[in-house]
């Protein structure tokens, strides 16, 4: 069973189309790529699906439950975490901060146990810290807890916004181009802990330019060009698609 | 605690070696007489504090040249027509300043304010605030010097009805205490008479225009029209009433009476009526002296304001001449003591305060002709 | 009435909205080139009212020239202040919020300057021309008010001749859509940022010139319009055209509102169009990425707990005793006076305490932070009067009243940035309005006197010395709550919200309920702040409540820090002792208290709190180094 459905999903603003038609489905387990050239609506995408944006037609449905109509914040409810392409992180607040943040969807203290203290709200809190500490040191960034976000080198930045997501325990996580600005030891890293975050259980739908990063970790990729879905498949296929070459390079050349 | 702690101390260190903190009493001079001045000297009632200020500096100039036993130290605080810092000056004067009187505040609101402290500390204030409520607040030590809102209101309203016979008079206020108090007098008053307000509109205190209101009296058919607040708003409207084409009565009270208003209203404001328990015009040669005098000091005629506080410290010296010892209890006894007849015998006439504390000064009934006052009646 | 008079009216609703319009237009300006919305404009148009009375007065120039002269004059004035005033802060991507305050603090510093070159009383102007009505078909016009438009619509063509057909113009609106482009394409965002200055200060100064005759030139000139004006520019949509159709549209609807239908609440009718016109066209639908107090060296850094961390048990104990000794002797060392102004400190602090809440901690702005204060204050006067309810009771009611009206009100955190600013500055005003038309309820303008002193018992606390320990208690209380309530998983919500909403929601945090947790409980601060002025006083009035103590609790905010609670006491007690220390500068005083605003913002944007870091840190570390205990590892969320 699919967990994520996207069907038929457009998004228009003012005059200009975005997203045309766009269906996808996302089976539990899978690492699953979306790549396009620059323009074509991968964003777009992940914002209609995390409710940050409103989508014009169409229909999302996310375990069976359908969250077209769903806020960015029930969205987030529901167990699909994201990062972002120009990183979005609590800058002034520490990396463990940063990192209990992401848990808070699973968590239930309010204002009244935050002022009477009772033995739940302890308890909650000691688990919070634990399951923060455990995101950390699965994106080895356990070292800088008590570091402001705002201290941290690109790199970790990256990882950092990772391990909150990571750390409300998500179904399906969606990371936008998770590699960029990244140099190829981080790169290597990175496709490492993506590979882990899979044998969690955690499905991920994967945005990313680098296409050779693309090509050994995902097991299904969807192309994206103007809006429309070009191509979906394995990446041996994609790659020797013809309207996916033309998409990137431009009419096909032959070779003389 | 964490950097907290220094933050606290630090700012307890500063609030306590401040230059006021370390309880700097001054030297209680046995012949000084300290009166506090508390008033607006920066604000849109300035004017008012100042006129105040001159008053009571002019006396006591005068009084510290005459050669007495005692000399008068005014101790001048500005409140900014803010009621907090009215009290706040109210408690520094008597506290640290040990004045045994105070004259203040211009603006009802603190004066009321003040009130309950000039209760507590027993000290004698004196005011001129209009505010009904002032001397209802059962305090025995408050004083007002100067006619209240509905002692004016009365004057005016039966001056204009009966002398003037207009019938129909629209009531124009500004919507803080003192507009509030003089509209509500000015019904009341016309309603004694059998009549009603032809319009009886309000106007938030900084705006400055009023086409609006206007419209609606000018649609009451009325033919005379009360402004009141401030002066430079009453000029305004006066103005304003003019370019619309409106022939108006103009009515005031001693809120307009400062010179100021015919400057500011221009030809607006001929042939306004105002009453006032003081007018340079007074031909009296004791008046015209004094008019003389505070000219030269100061570079302007003196308005009621001036000679209330002219005389009120007047009062307040011959309250410790008389018992020979400079205390808050002897002038507020003195003061008290004035009755119809024996009154303080002042530039304001004959009088004294009645039950209440409430003076009982004659108000004039003033013309503005020619950008000059013309006195019609006391 | 009469069509003649109806005419009359919409000619002066017209003359006066197109007054609105231009200094509307210069507050447009500057906040779509630099994000920031200008207090100092209505100063502007003092200044050119009074630029344009010594041209008349002493130089006895005709109407026109004295309109071009104070332009061109007010004009540089701008650039100048934006030069050597707001550049360095804007250079150093201050936080808006400091920006505002700055500006605020020019605002103070021009008016005590202008009363001291020019004296306190409205001076008038000369008659501009000798026959003052012309007559159009039968009606009898102002002249004045037709030079007013004349020249209003004038000025306003010429920028939108200037925006749109001269390259400067051009860059300029290139510029403030994109900078990055521009400056790419060799559009200097410097020039740009001095001429859009130059520019919004002219018009104000043109303005100003052009009402003086009708109201007089005084140092409250600029006052009376620049919440209108601003009003006028949200209703344009802050665009050049827009700005000035809202302009005229403001001007008729409050003229004919007080013509029509009542002059009580023509403010409300007006206040209330505009937050109509906020909520529902300026609503943002994505979570901004980033909030006003981006930038802003907020005061959550590495936690050093000297107390907890590094003190043997004895020290700590010694500690303790000292506070409570000091607490206890205060107000025998001091004077009676002083402790009055730490009490007024104390109890602005609890209110404080709350506004930090809502703006330190979840980064929303607001600036009616006051209403709360006086419904507190009204409730619990009240209250205790008619119903002879103990103080004890009635405080907490003045709370729960507060907080009520607090989510009454919530559904504005709807917006963000300026438009909650002007939002929340509206609200304030609304309240105040209806305090003083509220007759029935409040006693309207009269106030409500004699309102009794607290009592426990056979006690009451009817001294200065006796109100100071009740109110440290209560500040011990509110202390202890709100830093039990921020030290959780709900303050760590706000706080990222604050940092950054986007990244908040996606992690599940319901932005809008938590916002309104936040505004509630802050408000509800507030309310018991406002009952225990009340008795304090013994007297209210809704003047006491109004928009300018709203912005001084802000600035007590900012001043302490934002983001810290013992801040927010710091920045209370600053800005109350600031004036007292002042005074003896009689006329200088308010020169240098905007003065002393303004470079704090510039130079200690992080406030008081971010100036103590230092020396706690510096002590941690001798600590640690002498005694090599390192500090403990803070996880869970601080502050």
């Amino acid at each position: 069973m699919a967990l994520l459905r996207i069907d038929q999903v457009s998004k228009t603003f003012g005059g200009l189309t975005a997203l045309s038609k766009v269906g996808l489905e996302i089976h539990k387990g899978q690492i699953r790529g979306l790549i396009g050239p620059n323009g074509s609506g991968k964003t777009t995408l992940f914002n209609v699906i995390s409710g940050i944006y409103p989508s014009s037609d169409g229909r999302i449905a996310f375990e069976a439950q359908d969250i077209t109509r769903k806020s960015a914040a029930e969205v987030g409810r529901l167990g699909i975490a994201r990062t972002f392409q120009d990183i979005q992180l609590f800058y002034d607040m520490t990396v463990m901060e940063n990192t209990m943040v992401g848990r808070h969807r699973l968590t239930k203290s309010g204002v009244l146990g935050a002022f009477l203290r009772p033995k739940w709200v302890k308890e909650e809190e000691k688990l919070i810290l634990e399951k923060a500490r455990e995101s950390l040191s699965f994106v080895g960034l356990e070292a800088y807890e008590g570091e402001l976000a705002r201290n941290m080198s690109y790199g970790h930045q990256r990882l950092l916004e990772i391990a909150r997501a990571l750390a409300g325990e998500p179904s399906l996580l969606l990371l936008d181009e998770p590699a960029a600005g990244m140099n190829q030891a981080e790169r290597v890293d990175l496709m490492h802990h993506i590979s882990k975050i899979r044998d969690k259980g955690i499905t991920v739908l994967l945005v990313e330019h680098n296409m050779k990063m693309v090509m050994d970790i995902c097991e299904m990729i969807t192309v994206l060009n103007y809006g429309q879905v070009i191509a979906e498949g394995t990446p041996r296929e994609v790659q020797a698609n013809e309207k996916v070459i033309e998409a990137y390079l431009g009419k096909a050349r032959r070779p003389c | 605690m964490k950097r907290n702690v220094f933050l606290v101390l630090a700012v307890v260190t500063l609030v306590t070696m401040g230059p006021f903190g370390l309880n700097i009493q001054a030297a209680a001079a046995e012949d000084v007489i300290k009166i506090g001045v508390v008033g607006p000297l920066t604000g849109q009632f300035a004017p008012g504090g100042q006129s105040q200020l001159f008053g009571a500096e002019m006396k006591a100039k005068e009084l510290n040249a005459s050669g007495g036993k005692f000399k008068i130290e005014l101790l001048v605080e500005d409140d900014a027509s803010n009621s907090d810092q009215s009290v706040n000056a109210t408690v520094k004067v008597i506290t640290q300043g040990k004045a045994v009187a105070v004259l203040g505040a211009v603006n009802s609101p603190c004066a009321l304010a003040m009130v309950p402290t000039t209760k507590r500390y027993k000290v004698p204030q004196f005011t001129f605030g209009v505010g009904t409520a002032i001397t209802k607040q059962g305090s025995e030590w408050v004083f007002r010097v100067a006619v209240g809102a509905p002692g004016q209101t009365k004057a005016l309203a039966e001056y204009a009805v009966k002398k003037l016979g207009h019938k129909k008079i629209a009531v124009l206020y500004s919507d803080d205490e003192y507009g509030a108090s003089m509209a509500e007098g000015f019904k009341k008053a016309l309603e004694s008479m059998g009549l009603q307000p032809a319009a009886y509109e309000t106007y938030p205190r900084e705006d400055k225009d009023f086409s609006g209101q206007l419209t609606k009296v000018k649609s009451s058919g009325a033919t005379a029209l009360y402004p009141t607040g401030s002066f430079a708003a009453a000029a305004l409207i006066a103005k304003q009433a003019k370019q619309l084409g409106l022939e108006l009565q103009l009515l005031g009270d001693t809120g307009i009476a400062t010179p100021k208003f015919a400057e500011l209203g221009g030809d607006a404001v001929e042939g306004a009526l105002i009453v006032e328990p003081f007018t340079p015009a007074d031909p009296d040669p004791k008046v015209q002296e004094f008019v003389k005098k505070f000219k030269a000091q100061y570079n302007r005629d003196p308005d009621g304001w001036v000679a209330e506080m002219y005389d009120t410290v007047g009062m307040i010296y011959q309250a410790v001449s008389n018992a020979g010892k400079v205390d808050a209890q002897v002038i507020r006894d003195h003061a008290a003591g004035y009755k119809a007849g024996s009154g303080y015998k002042g530039i304001l006439g004959d009088w004294y305060f009645d039950k209440e504390g409430n003076a009982t000064f004659d108000l004039y009934k003033v013309q503005i002709k020619g950008g000059k006052k013309v006195i019609l009646e006391r | 009435m009469d069509w003649v008079t109806f005419v009359q009216l919409v000619f002066g609703g017209l003359t006066i909205g197109c007054v609105y319009s231009l200094v509307g237009l210069g507050f447009a300006l500057t906040l779509r080139a630099t994000e920031l919305i200008n207090f100092a404009q209505g100063e502007m148009v003092m200044l050119g009212a009074f630029i344009g009375l010594t041209a008349i007065s002493v130089f006895h120039l005709p109407f026109l020239a004295v309109f071009v002269v104070a332009l061109i004059l007010t004009g540089f004035f701008g650039v100048f202040m934006e030069r050597f005033m707001l550049r360095p802060m804007l250079d150093r991507k201050a936080p808006l919020l400091n920006l505002l305050i700055a500006t605020l603090g020019i605002s103070i510093a021009l008016q005590a300057v202008a009363i001291i070159v020019w004296g306190r009383e409205p001076v008038p102007y000369p008659e501009i021309s000798s026959s003052p009505y012309v007559d159009v078909f039968g009606i009898r016009l102002q002249r004045l008010n037709l030079w007013i438009l004349g020249l209003g619509f004038a000025s306003m063509f010429g920028l939108q001749l200037f925006f749109q057909k001269t390259m400067t113009g051009i860059s300029w609106r290139a510029a403030s859509l994109d900078p990055a482009t521009a400056a790419l394409y060799g559009v200097n965002r410097r020039t740009n940022v001095a001429i859009t200055f130059g520019i919004s200060a002219a018009l104000g100064g043109g303005a100003g010139v052009l009402i003086a005759p009708l109201f007089f030139a005084s140092f409250g000139l600029g006052h009376s319009v620049l919440v209108k004006a601003f009003a006028a520019a949200a209703l344009g949509g802050f665009g050049v055209v827009g700005t000035m159709f809202g302009g005229l549209v403001l001007g008729v609807v409050e003229t004919l509102a007080a013509g029509l239908i009542s002059s009580e609440y023509k403010n409300v009718i007006m206040y209330g169009i505009l937050l109509a016109v906020l909520m529902f066209f300026f609503r943002p639908t994505i979570p901004a990425g980033r909030t006003i107090t981006e930038g802003s060296k907020v005061v959550v850094r590495r936690t050093v707990d000297l107390f907890r961390d590094f003190s043997p048990p004895w020290l700590k104990a010694v500690w303790v005793i000292l506070s409570i000794g000091l607490w206890l002797l205060l107000p025998m060392v001091c004077g009676t006076y002083t402790v009055r102004i730490i009490n007024m400190a104390v109890i602005l602090g609890i209110a404080v305490l709350g506004l930090q809440l809502i703006v330190g901690y979840t980064g929303q702005f607001s600036f009616g932070h006051a209403a709360f204060y006086g419904i507190g204050a009204y409730a619990s006067a009240l209250l205790s009067m008619h119903y002879h309810l103990p103080f004890y009771v009635t405080m907490p009611l003045a709370a729960v009243a507060a907080g009520l009206a607090g989510w009454i009100v919530a559904p504005i955190l709807r917006l963000s940035g300026h438009y909650l600013a002007i939002g929340t500055l509206a609200m304030g005003e609304i309240v105040f309005l209806l305090m003083i038309n509220w007759k029935w309820l409040t006693k309207g303008a009269y106030g409500i006197y004699g309102i009794p002193f607290p009592r426990i018992g056979r006690f009451e606390f009817d001294s200065d010395e006796a109100y100071y320990f009740l109110a440290t208690v209560a500040l011990g209380f509110v202390y202890f709550f709100l830093r039990r309530l921020t030290a959780s998983r709900f303050g760590r919500a706000l706080r990222a919200i604050r940092e950054n909403e986007l990244a908040a929601v996606v992690s599940g945090i319901r932005a809008f309920r938590q916002k309104t947790r936040a505004f509630v409980i802050g408000s509800a601060c507030a309310g018991l702040a406002g009952a225990l002025y009340a008795h304090y006083l013994s007297f209210i009035n809704p003047e006491s409540f109004r928009f300018g103590v709203s912005v001084e609790m802000v600035t007590m905010v900012v001043i302490g820090g934002l983001g810290s609670m013992p801040g927010g006491i710091v920045g209370s007690l600053v800005v109350i002792l600031l004036p007292e220390y002042l005074r003896f500068l009689a006329d200088y005083r308010l020169v240098v208290y905007g003065g002393l605003i303004i470079s704090f913002m510039m130079f200690l944007p992080g406030g008081l709190s971010d100036l103590a870091r230092k020396p706690a840190w510096w002590i941690a570390k001798k600590i640690e180094a002498r005694t090599g205990i390192r500090e403990g590892k803070r996880g869970s969320a601080q502050n």
